[in-house]
C-alpha cells in the first residue's frame, strides 16, 4: 500500500498536525532538536513509512531529555538554529549516515 | 580624473602579456584568485599558446573558488598526459568525489605516483574504508574498536541497556524512566480494572519500549561513526589533509 493511502500514517499525520498546530504554540520553543520532535517524526513517517517512522519518532522523544547536550559535538551532526542537528536520514538504521559538519557550526 | 586615467592609458606596457602575466601571479600568491583568474584569462587571449604551468596556476584559482566542473574542463588543455590525470584526480578529491579521483589517481607515473598513492589513502579514509586505505598510506597503530548494533538491540531489551552501551548514559536512563513509568501506569490501571486507561498506557509503554530497541541499534550506529570519525582524526595528524 503505497504511504500516502495507508490509513494508519495519515492518522498520525494528522495527529501529528494537530499537536502542532493546538498544543505546540502552548509549550513554547521547548525542543532540544532541529528539527524538532514533532517535525522529525512527521518526516520520518513521511519518509520510511508508519512502522519505521514511528520507531524512529519514539526513539527521538527518548534522546530529547535534559542529557541530550551530553556531547552534541561529536555525537550529532551539529548546532542549527541554537539546537541541537539531528535530521531523519542519519537515524534511519538501513540508511548511510553522513554528517557534513561544516555546515552545522554556528 | 580624466589626466590621471590618460596618463594611465599612455602607460602602455602595462597591458604587454608578460607584465599582465606577473600581475596575475602576484594576485595568484596573494590569494585573490577571483582576480587572477580573471588576469590569467586575459593574458590567455594575448599570446597564441601557454605553458602547462599557467593552466595548472587557472585550474588551482578554479579550484579554490569551488568551480570543479571548470576546472575538469579547463585540464583538458593540459598537454602531459601523467600530469593531466594526477590533476583530474586532486580536482575530483578537492570537489569532495574520492571514488572519482582514485579512476585518474590510478592511471598515474612518477614523478607523481607516492603523492596519488597518499591521495587515494586520503579518499578511502574519508570513507571509512580503511583497510583500503592500509594498502596506499601507513595508518595509525589503534585502530576503531566498534560495537555491535547488535547487542545494542540485545541490551535494549532491559529499557535503556543499548543507550547505556553505546556510551549514552544520559539517554540511557530518560529511556528507563520513561519505559518503566508507562510499564507501571499500565500495571496501575489494569490492576484496577480501568480499560480505557489501561489500553493508553500499554500503548504508550509498548511505543516507548520498541523505540527504546530502535534507539539502541541506532546509538550503537552513531558511537560506530563516531569512532570512524576519531580514527580519520588521528590519520589527518600523520598526513596532511591537502593537496600539495
Amino acid at each position: 500500500m503505497p504511504h500516502h493511502t495507508n490509513p494508519a500514517r495519515i492518522i498520525a499525520s494528522s495527529g501529528l498536525r494537530l499537536y502542532q498546530k493546538f498544543i505546540s504554540p502552548s509549550q513554547g520553543d521547548v525542543c532540544n532538536f532541529s528539527p524538532s520532535c514533532s517535525h522529525f517524526a512527521k518526516e520520518a513517517i513521511e519518509k520510511h513509512g508508519i512502522i519505521w517512522g514511528s520507531l524512529m519518532a519514539s526513539d527521538r522523544l527518548q534522546r530529547c531529555n535534559p542529557w541530550a547536550f551530553g556531547s552534541f559535538d561529536t555525537y550529532y551532526e551539529g548546532i542549527k538554529d541554537y539546537k541541537i542537528y539531528d535530521p531523519v536520514k542519519n537515524n534511519y538504521i538501513f540508511g548511510t549516515i553522513i554528517k557534513d559538519r561544516t555546515k552545522h557550526l554556528e | 580624473m580624466s589626466i590621471v586615467i590618460l596618463c594611465l592609458l599612455c602607460q602602455t606596457d602595462m597591458f604587454e602579456p608578460p607584465n599582465l602575466l606577473k600581475f596575475a601571479d602576484y594576485l595568484y600568491i596573494q590569494q585573490d584568485y577571483t582576480a587572477a583568474l580573471h588576469e590569467y584569462r586575459r593574458y590567455l587571449v594575448l599570446v597564441d599558446s601557454a605553458t602547462d604551468d599557467l593552466y595548472e596556476r587557472i585550474i588551482e584559482c578554479l579550484t579554490q573558488l569551488g568551480r570543479y566542473s571548470e576546472a575538469i574542463s579547463e585540464s583538458e588543455n593540459i598537454d602531459d598526459i601523467n600530469k593531466r590525470n594526477y590533476i583530474k584526480g586532486l580536482i575530483h578529491f578537492a570537489a569532495g568525489e574520492p571514488d572519482s579521483s582514485r579512476i585518474y589517481l590510478q592511471r598515474v607515473e612518477v614523478p607523481y605516483i607516492s603523492e596519488a598513492r597518499r591521495i587515494i589513502g586520503l579518499g578511502y579514509s574519508y570513507e571509512f574504508k580503511f583497510n583500503e586505505a592500509a594498502q596506499y598510506i601507513d595508518l595509525p597503530e589503534h585502530s576503531p574498536v566498534y560495537k555491535k548494533p547488535f547487542i545494542g538491540g540485545l541490551l535494549a531489551l532491559f529499557p535503556g541497556g543499548g543507550h547505556f552501551y553505546a556510551g549514552r548514559y544520559g539517554d540511557g536512563l530518560y529511556s528507563f524512566l520513561l519505559v518503566g513509568t508507562a510499564a507501571l501506569l499500565s500495571y496501575y490501571y489494569y490492576d484496577r480494572d480501568e480499560d480505557v486507561k489501561f489500553g493508553f498506557a500499554l500503548g504508550t509503554a509498548i511505543f516507548l519500549y520498541a523505540g527504546n530497541i530502535y534507539g539502541g541499534v541506532n546509538a550503537v550506529r552513531n558511537y560506530n561513526y563516531q569512532e570512524n570519525e576519531k580514527y580519520l582524526e588521528q590519520i589527518l595528524q600523520v598526513q596532511p589533509s591537502g593537496i600539495e
